[in-house]
């Protein structure tokens, strides 16, 4: 997922698609299922209501093939209903200014963003379980408190692994600004992230 | 490079998306700066696990309840034949256009809603079909099919409207909203509309509607593939007898009897000097 530009092959994907073809409706599904399930569940940290929007955003993209234009490619179409439905759900709930800090990921009141994995490696070992769950509530804390741009660039560079390029069609935003939001998103953790001894992040060097 | 450059470019660095030389001069200084090499650290670790995090899991079991559920999405919009009026800013514009809809729809749905081929030969696909399949006189064009023409098609529809399409064209037919609908991908259609109301939209959401009239719907597109790079997604109309709307994303316009207009690739609808000689010459 590097090149924005819709390939010969992408374009014979979508011509069957709009022509019913079921077999082409799985080949699109498959190419998208990994990394566009994994942006949805990051992006409202419900893996049920995860499967619902992946499959809404397939039956959209059904409805609305009579309007994609081949000058993007086909995933970052399909990213950008997918982002809508989320940003719909989210604006719905609530939820994209009221980050549950308490809740899991699987629970209805879940945080926008599950980062229970990632925390198995960054919390500081396996014998210290308080100290991992301290370690767990602050990334959490931290994800939270992202800015909603800068948490949805990050989510589709690191998770997704989106170019920027696609990220900027997706969000509607310049190429620098997104660049520059996943860079604050990085630079906003690690800083949250870091021991309260070793703020230093300003440096005092040259 | 100073330090406040440092700490807000490595971030970059642990994405690996900095320029050549801002790289160089960050790594130079994070080698000789202790405070700064810890920030690039600590961010290049967070980067390395926020990309190492489990991504979702695959499913064949998944994948065939979506694309089902697509199916039937698919189906729906092909075969259904209850009223859906367009989105209207003003509700009570699209409830009277749905009222003026149910009316035009009942010539349609009488004919079962097909086409006609009166004349002419092309190929079709038909919804849900893998292969195109040749399209002779006499055929029926259904909800769902896909006409792909090498020649000149003449068809007949509800309330003997005509419908040509010219040679080199792909049309989609379609009356999910409850009136005919064509669904332009390249070409061109004439159209002498009878008793109902025609539609014809194109990629560039360009949409032109007409009751009761005689129009050329001409899509100048080549798609944007690779080796094919030309982009032309204007929608001109001519109309001959009635009057016509056409639409894009930025404006609307009533084009009159004799009159021309375009949906330009911005979607911005403007007037076009009227063609001089006959309308949709290449259906003779």
């Amino acid at each position: 997922m590097k090149d924005d530009s819709v390939t010969r092959d992408e374009a014979d994907l979508v011509r069957r698609c709009a022509r019913g073809d079921g077999a082409a409706y799985r080949e699109l599904v498959g190419r998208l299922e990994k990394p566009l399930l994994t942006f949805i569940q990051k992006y409202v940290g419900e893996p049920n209501l995860a499967e619902d929007l992946f499959q809404e955003t397939f039956v959209r993209v059904v409805r609305s093939l009579g309007d994609f234009r081949p000058d993007a490619s086909i995933t970052t179409w399909i990213f950008t209903i997918a982002r809508n439905l989320c940003l719909d759900h989210l604006k719905a709930k609530r939820r994209h200014r009221e980050v549950s800090i308490d809740a899991g990921s699987g629970g209805e009141g879940g945080n926008v963003i599950d980062f229970r994995e990632a925390l198995r490696t960054l919390g500081p070992g396996p014998g210290a379980q308080s100290e991992a769950r301290e370690q767990e509530a602050k990334l959490r804390r931290a994800i939270g408190e992202l800015g909603g741009p800068k948490r949805e660039a990050l989510i589709l560079r690191a998770f997704s692994g989106l170019s920027y390029q696609e990220i900027a069609r997706i969000t509607e935003a310049p190429v620098g600004t997104v660049k520059f939001r996943v860079h604050e998103a990085v630079q906003e953790l690690a800083r949250k992230l870091a021991p309260a001894a070793g703020k230093d992040q300003t440096g005092t060097g040259s | 490079m100073k330090c406040n450059e440092a700490v807000k470019h490595a971030a970059g660095l642990a994405l690996d998306d900095l320029d050549i030389e801002v790289r160089r001069d960050l790594e130079g200084h994070v080698a000789s700066c202790a405070a700064c090499r810890g920030v690039a650290e600590r961010e290049r670790r967070l980067v390395e696990e926020l990309k190492s995090a489990p991504a979702a899991e695959t499913s064949a079991a998944r994948r065939e309840r979506v694309a089902e559920a697509m199916d039937a999405a698919y189906r729906e919009a092909a075969e259904r034949a209850v009223l859906a009026p367009r989105t209207s800013r003003r509700w009570w514009i699209g409830a009277a256009a749905a009222v003026v809809l149910a009316a035009l729809a009942v010539p349609l749905l009488m004919s079962g809603g097909n086409l006609k081929v009166e004349k002419g030969t092309g190929w079709v696909l038909r919804a849900g079909a893998k292969d195109q399949v040749a399209l002779n006189p006499g055929d029926a064009v259904r909800p769902g099919d896909l006409v792909i023409t090498k020649g000149v098609i003449h068809l007949v529809g509800p309330g003997r409207s005509k419908i040509s399409i010219n040679a080199n064209s792909e049309v989609m037919y379609d009356i999910s909203a409850g009136a005919p609908l064509l669904r332009m991908r390249e070409g061109a259609v004439y159209g002498e509309v009878r008793s109902t109301e025609l539609t014809i939209v194109v990629p560039s959401k360009g949409r032109l509607t007409i009751r009761e009239g005689t129009f050329e719907a001409k899509l100048d597109v080549v798609l944007g593939y690779p080796g094919n790079p030309e982009k032309k997604r204007n929608l001109k109309v001519q109309v001959g007898k009635g009057n016509a709307v056409l639409e894009g994303p930025r404006g609307s316009l009533k084009v009159g009897e004799g009159q021309a207009a375009t949906v330009t690739e911005s979607g911005q609808v403007v007037d076009e000097p009227p063609s001089t000689g006959p309308l949709a010459p290449w259906r003779k």
